[in-house]
Parts: C-alpha cells; structure tokens; sequence
C-alpha cells in the first residue's frame, strides 16, 4: 500500500524523499506519518522496477536533493493499484456494514 | 499481471550485466543514501525548529526519528537486498516467460531447439574432422611434406577407395625408384602377431611391417638404439625389430637393455635394435618387411 501511496505523491511531480512524507502528511492531514525506515527502501524497490526514475536535483533551500520522478510504468501502475485499491474498499465497507 | 516493459531490451541486458558486477553499484548506493539521509535529517531538523524546538532538541528528536527507523546499516541492507532480489527474480521471471513462449508455440520452439541442435553438431562435428585432416598437424617434423600415395583402377570408376595400403609391392619398387619429385619413399603392411620376450608370456600387438624408409619419411629419430639400414633392407636381410615407445614401455618396463635382446616374433627369433620416440607411431612393434626379408 505504500507503493501506491508514494507513486500517487509523486503523481504531482517530482520530489525528494522528504518532500513525499511531507505531502504524505498533509494529503492525509497529519493522520500518516510515513517512516524513513520504510519510505527509502520503498523508493529505491520502485526505482529498480522502473517504477520511478531518480535524479540529483536543488532542494528549495538550495540543497543537493535526490529528485524522484513517476515514470510511464509507474503512472500505470498507479492506475491498476488505484482500481484494485478501491475495490477491496468498497468489499471492506460492504463487509463492515453488515447487518 | 503482465506488465508492458517500457525499457528496451539493451537497455535491461545493459542494467542487468551492471547489477551482477554491482560493486560500483553498492558503493554508489552507499554515497546516494549518506547524501539522502543526511538531507532527510536536516529538513526534519527545521521543521523541529518551526514547531518549536530548540536548534539542539531538533536536531537531537531528528536523529532519534532517525535511528528509531534502524538506522544507516539496517537501511543500507534493505536497498541492498532489494537490489539483490530484484536480479534473482528478473531471472526467474525471464525463465517463465520463456517458457511461457515456448508452451504457446510448441511447434515453432520445437523447430527452434531442432534447428539449434542440428547446427551445433554438424559445426561441432565439421569442425573435428577439419581439425583432424586440416589444423591438426601430424607429430612429425615438417609434416606438410609428407603425403599418403595410393592406387586407384581407372578401369572401374565407380570404385572411389583410394586408402592407404592398396598397391602391389611392384609398383613400390618403380616409384621409389623412378618418382623424382620425392625425397624418400617408404611402404608398410600392418598386422598383428604374437611377440614373446624370453621367460615372458606371449603378448599381441599391433606390427607395422616396413621398409626401413620410413623412418627416412617421417623424419624421427630413434629414443634408444638405431632404426632399420638401407643395407639390411633387401631379401634375406637380418631379423630386425624395432619396439614402439609405449610397448617398450609396458612390456620392458622402459629397461634400456631391451635393445640387443631377442624376442619371438610369430615365432621367428628377432633381435631388437631400438626404440621409436614418444608417439611416431601409433603400433607397437616395427619390423623388416616383406619387401626385405623372406616370408
């Protein structure tokens, strides 16, 4: 799931690692805290899919930043996980609103 | 689920070939993630700062946010396993959908392996026999001057076999002695028989009943003793036999004093008088032929 969650951040554009627990934060409203002990391995197991591409770039306040970037694959990919995602879902609150 | 590949196939030999010499690659992936982490830290650091932390506190709760995720070398070895599991599953991956390819065109797979097959046996096969008659020289000195002669009846074109060994001893004695554009002639008849050394048992070997030429032809020198003289070389010459290097070896146990002992060769009493180097010839004994002694 945080596969899906980090390519759907970098669905706005390319960012850096800090960059995508930020909006992942604030996407969720401060209800997702993303831990660097699970976010880097995430994007470095995307980027060797070829689900993202990663390149240096210049950080906001001017600092060498690693940028990462949805490749086609990736936009792709977010699509199908998008679908099934909502499926299991809408399954999930089918079940939790049993009567 | 199958995936597009968006990236050309060179392009993924190219990346794999790099994953499996991937030392640069770890050493790359070290600096990138120093450089990222310490990125990482810093902006957790100012946001501490904006919350309203100290400089010191927010650096302090940014390193602890830090290595309570593992830290550096736990983080390390989770990219680095994903690195490596990443080549092992391509692999298998490859592996499936080859044999996924192959399922859903068997005939055509089918015609694919055949045709791979049959072209590496017949090159690997072409290429013994060409190494054999063409690359392969013969051990001897100068061995692109020695020719095998042989006879063929122009009356019965239909019979091709031009081996060596079908020629009458006649014709031998006129080519050798009227054929100018050869150094040396030489002639020889192969056949088994039974030596026995004194107080040993019988053994049988392969002879090769020759004119004392051959060693002319062939160019070798003998490992012990002397090979047959012209001199000896005629009807009613001396019972003479020369022992190849490897039955010398076997039978007399490589004893020098070989040379001078007498064997029974198909029971005739024969006197050894040297020995052939390592591997001029493939038989075992040579003797005086029929060209130069009787019967």
């Amino acid at each position: 799931m945080l596969d899906m969650l980090v390519l759907k951040a970098l669905q706005l554009g390319p960012m850096h690692g800090w960059g995508i627990t930020e909006r992942l934060e604030q996407g969720s409203r401060n209800s997702l805290r993303v831990g660097q002990g699970s976010l880097y391995p995430a994007l470095y197991r995307l980027e060797e899919r070829g689900l993202i591409s990663s390149s240096w770039g210049a950080s906001d306040n001017n600092r060498r930043a690693r940028y990462y970037a949805l490749t086609a694959a990736g936009r792709a990919r977010l699509a199908e996980e998008r679908q099934a995602w909502r499926r299991l879902s809408r399954a999930v609150e089918l079940i939790l609103a049993m009567e | 689920v199958n995936t597009v590949p968006t990236t050309p196939p060179g392009a993924r030999v190219l990346a794999f070939v790099r994953r499996l010499f991937g030392l640069g690659r770890a050493r790359e992936l070290d600096a990138r993630f120093d450089s990222e982490s310490s990125f990482h830290v810093d902006m957790a650091t100012e946001r501490n700062i904006r919350l309203g932390m100290t400089p010191d506190d927010a650096r302090r709760a940014a390193m602890l946010d830090f290595a309570g995720h593992g830290g550096r070398e736990e983080w390390r070895e989770q990219a680095r396993d994903e690195v490596r599991s990443r080549v092992a599953e391509e692999f298998a991956q490859d592996v499936r959908y080859a044999i996924r390819g192959m399922r859903r065109a068997p005939g055509f797979s089918a015609a694919a392996v055949a045709t791979l097959a049959l072209t590496v046996g017949a090159t690997s096969s072409i290429f013994s026999v060409v190494n054999a008659a063409l690359l392969e020289q013969l051990p001897y000195p100068q061995p692109d001057r020695i020719v095998a002669v042989c006879e063929k009846n122009v009356t019965q074109p239909a019979r091709e076999l031009c081996g060596v060994g079908g020629f009458s001893v006649a014709n031998y004695v006129i080519w050798r002695d009227e054929a100018t554009s050869f150094d040396a002639f030489a002639a020889f008849v192969e056949r088994r028989v039974a030596i026995i050394a004194p107080g040993a048992d019988p053994v049988s070997a392969q002879a090769r009943i020759t004119s004392a030429s051959l060693f002319t032809v062939l160019g070798t020198h003998p490992h012990l003793g002397r090979f047959f003289t012209v001199a000896e070389d005629r009807p009613g010459g001396p019972n003479e036999i020369v022992l190849g290097y490897a039955f010398w070896q076997q039978y007399f146990g490589g004893d020098p004093a070989a040379v001078g002992r007498r064997v029974s060769v198909n029971a005739n009493d024969y006197t050894i008088v040297g020995v052939t180097p390592i591997a001029p010839l493939e038989a075992g004994v040579s003797a005086p032929s029929p060209f130069s002694s009787p019967g």
